[in-house]
Order: structure tokens, then sequence, then C-alpha cells
């Protein structure tokens, strides 16, 4: 059955294939061999020819990204017969579909960029479950790898907080130099003396945010930023 | 103090002095968000004029009674439409109290008032400004011709005057210390007074 669906959205809906639960390929060019029942296609996003032999097209999951993209039984067969409207009445639904299925193709490659092509199927899955805040963040800190801070090591927790308080430093460093800019060319020693109060206040800040953050959850930690060094490279959500 | 309006901030610096008779003597008298004056007369006053605030903080009993400008967050502009319904929801028998709704031609008008003074910061295109740097634009764009008074503005150095435990130490857009800066710079020119 699965077959035959692929069959009929092929070139038409683009289609995320599961196999298992950890494994996610975003299928282009997919041929479909009647013969034997396998499919060959290209990995969008590893760009790697994939073939899945019958067993293996019997076990995957079919993942479209919007509604009407799967066509019912009657539209199969009308599909089957070359006697149908499926594409043209619910074309819109799949151009979404489609939409999001080239965003998620970029993103993962975002990713996998971002992070030296490590760990390319745990991105997949990511972008898949649409579950990718862990990788905003570690993009924002300059991780060089995918780190699950549900299941972070000890080790883990520790690159990933000497990324944190790193990003908070640079972040001080490039606010001060750029206050000293702001001022270079303002001939107003008032003004000047002021300025410098209010970077020894910035530097306070930090400093006692940096006190106060020792030992924090991850959750916590990527919901918080010294306030006087805002605006803060993670939103309101902590992303 | 005729044709002047000052715009009383929440940081606690404004505890420093007892100043509350000065306060209610100016023309116009400025608030914002959810200020408290009860036990704090003696130093913010009693007087209130006009109260900027985030739109959903707003109080029916202070607009009953206050002119109100409403600011809904620029990060948060897709929810202009929901503050519209919203105020002809809750607050339709005292839309007249309504001075003020900022909108999306305001955000440039923020940038413009920072960069009048000083050179631009990184990222000044995506901040979003806090209530009280934009309370200042909406008072020069609502009363051009009046001296600008204020108190109370150390941009989260300190909590509230109310609740000095209150800090903004989470996540977010606003810019506080280019603000600070940019008090600083208007005080130096004389464009802002304070008290």
């Amino acid at each position: 059955m699965i077959f035959d669906i692929i069959r009929a959205i092929n070139g038409r809906v683009k289609m995320c294939l599961g196999t298992g639960s950890t494994a996610y390929y975003f299928v282009e060019n997919a041929s479909l061999n009647e013969a034997d029942g396998s499919i060959e296609f290209t990995d969008a996003v590893e760009n790697k020819k994939i073939t899945l032999d019958k067993q293996q097209v019997k076990e995957v999951s079919l993942i479209t990204f919007a509604g009407n993209t799967i066509p019912s039984m009657a539209a199969m067969d009308a599909i089957k017969a070359d006697d149908h409207t499926f594409f043209s009445d619910n074309e819109e639904d799949h151009n979404i579909s489609n939409k999001k299925f080239d965003d998620m193709v970029d993103r993962c490659m975002l990713y996998i960029n971002s992070f030296n092509n490590e760990d390319v199927t745990r991105v997949k899955n990511l972008v898949v479950s649409n579950n990718t805040s862990n990788l905003d963040r570690l993009i924002i800190l300059g991780s060089e790898k995918v780190i699950s801070f549900e299941l972070a090591t000890a080790a883990d927790g520790v690159y990933v907080r000497q990324l944190y308080w790193g990003l908070i430093n640079k972040k001080l460093s490039q606010a001060i130099a750029e206050i000293d800019s702001s001022i270079q060319d303002i001939d107003d020693d008032e003004f000047i003396a002021d300025a410098e109060v209010i970077k020894e206040d910035l530097r306070k800040n930090v400093a006692d945010f940096e006190f106060h953050m020792k030992g924090v959850t991850f959750d916590k930690l990527f919901h918080q930023w010294p306030t006087l060094l805002n605006p803060s490279p993670f939103n309101e959500n902590g992303l | 103090m005729a044709s002047s309006v000052i715009i009383v901030g929440n940081g606690e610096s404004v505890l420093e002095k007892k100043s509350g008779s000065y306060i209610d003597s100016f023309d116009t008298v400025v608030r914002l968000g959810s200020y408290v004056t009860d036990g704090f007369e003696d130093h913010v006053g009693e007087k209130t004029d006009i109260i900027s605030t985030i739109y959903w903080k707003l109080d029916i009993e202070r607009l009953s009674k206050t002119k109100v400008i409403l600011n809904v967050p620029l990060n948060m502009q897709y929810m202009q439409e929901h503050c519209e319904d919203y105020i002809d929801r809750e607050f339709s028998q005292y839309k007249s109290n309504i001075l003020y709704l900022n909108s999306k031609e305001d955000i440039q008008g923020f940038i413009d008032m920072y960069t009048e003074v000083l050179p631009p910061f990184r990222d000044i295109d995506n901040v979003n400004f806090s209530l009280g740097f934009k309370t200042f634009y909406f008072i020069k764009k609502l009363f051009p011709d009046k001296k600008i008074y204020a108190t109370g503005f150390d941009f989260f150095k300190t909590g509230w005057y109310w609740n000095p435990l209150h800090n903004r130490d989470e996540s977010n857009m606003h810019p506080y210390t280019w603000e600070r800066l940019w008090y600083a710079k208007m005080k130096r020119m004389g464009n802002i007074h304070e008290i």
C-alpha cells in the first residue's frame, strides 16, 4: 500500500520517509522498481543515494507536511485510472507541504554545516520532529557539536557552560568597545564620565550575573541574560 | 510648571529625594506601566495625567480616570490587531482616554530618536526599546513644545522603587545600556531635565 501511495504522489508531493524511529530521509528523484518493490532516491540533505528494499519500504513511515497530501483509497483508484482531480483540487495544500519540505531541508543544511557535518541523523530527527530549539541555542553559543541537553554528560555540561560564559564575555567586550566608539568623537568630559560609569555598571552587572547563575539548569540558563547586556542573543523564550 | 511635562520612571533612584510635591506641580505627569504611588507620595507624588503602558497591563480602573499611551511591543507587532480588538472589547467606553497607540511606523521613529544624538549600536534595527525609552518618544511626539523633565530613570540598574528585588535578568531585547547612554547624552544636551 505504501508503495502505491509513494508511486501516486511521487514528483508531485515531496515526502520524508522514516525508517524505524531514528532515521529520516528527505526524498528527491525517487524511482520505484515495480519488479522488486524497491525504491531508490537521493536524500536531499545528505545528497546520498538511498535504496530501500521491499521489506524496508513496507515498514517506512511516510511524512508530508500539509493536509490533503495523501490520497484516499478512492482517489488512489482514480489516480491509477488516470481520471482524477486530486492534484489540481489540492494544489494549494501541496504547495504548502512542498515549501515546508524545502524549508526543512534548508534548516537541516544550516544545522549540519554549523556542526561540522556531524550528527546528521540526529539533526534530521530534530528538524522533522520540530524540536530544534536546543540546536538554535547551540548555534548561538558557537557549539561545534550537537548536544542533547536531556542526555548531556558532565563533560557536555562543562562544555555548554564554557560556551555560554564565553559568549557573555564576548558580548561584554563588544558592548564596551561600542560604547567607546560611540563617545570617541564627543568633546564633552562630563558625558564621557557618565559613559565610564555606565561601562562600569555593565561590567559589574555581568560579574553579579555570573555569580548568581552558577549551577543553574540549562533551561534556566537560556532564559537568563545579564540585564544591562541586553539585547540578548536568546529571545524571551530562551531561544 | 506650566508647559512642562515630567516622566516619572520606576527606578529606585526616585527614592533618593522627596520630590512628590514638585512632581505634582507639573502641568502633565506621566507614569509608566504598573507604577505605584500609594505609600510613596513623598517621593513620587500622587498626580497622574498620562499612563504609558503595554496594552495588556492596562488597568480599567486607571483608564477610567487617566489618559493612556498604549504600547504593543515592537517584537509583537503581529499582535497589533489583537490589541485593537482588545481595546474595543475591554475598554470601549473609555476609548476617548487613549491618547496614542503605537504602530509599526514608530519603529523607525525610536531609532531616529536614538541616532539623532548618538551613533547607532549593533542590531539597533532588531531591538525592542523599553517602555521608558519609548515614552520619551511618545511624549516628544504628542507634546513637541513642552519641556521634558524626568526622574527615576536608571534603565534597570536597579529594581522598581516599590519592589527593589525586581530584576530583568531574563533574556529580552531591551537595550538598557544604550538607552541609558542616550539618556545621559540627552541630559547633557539639555533636552531632558532630570529633577
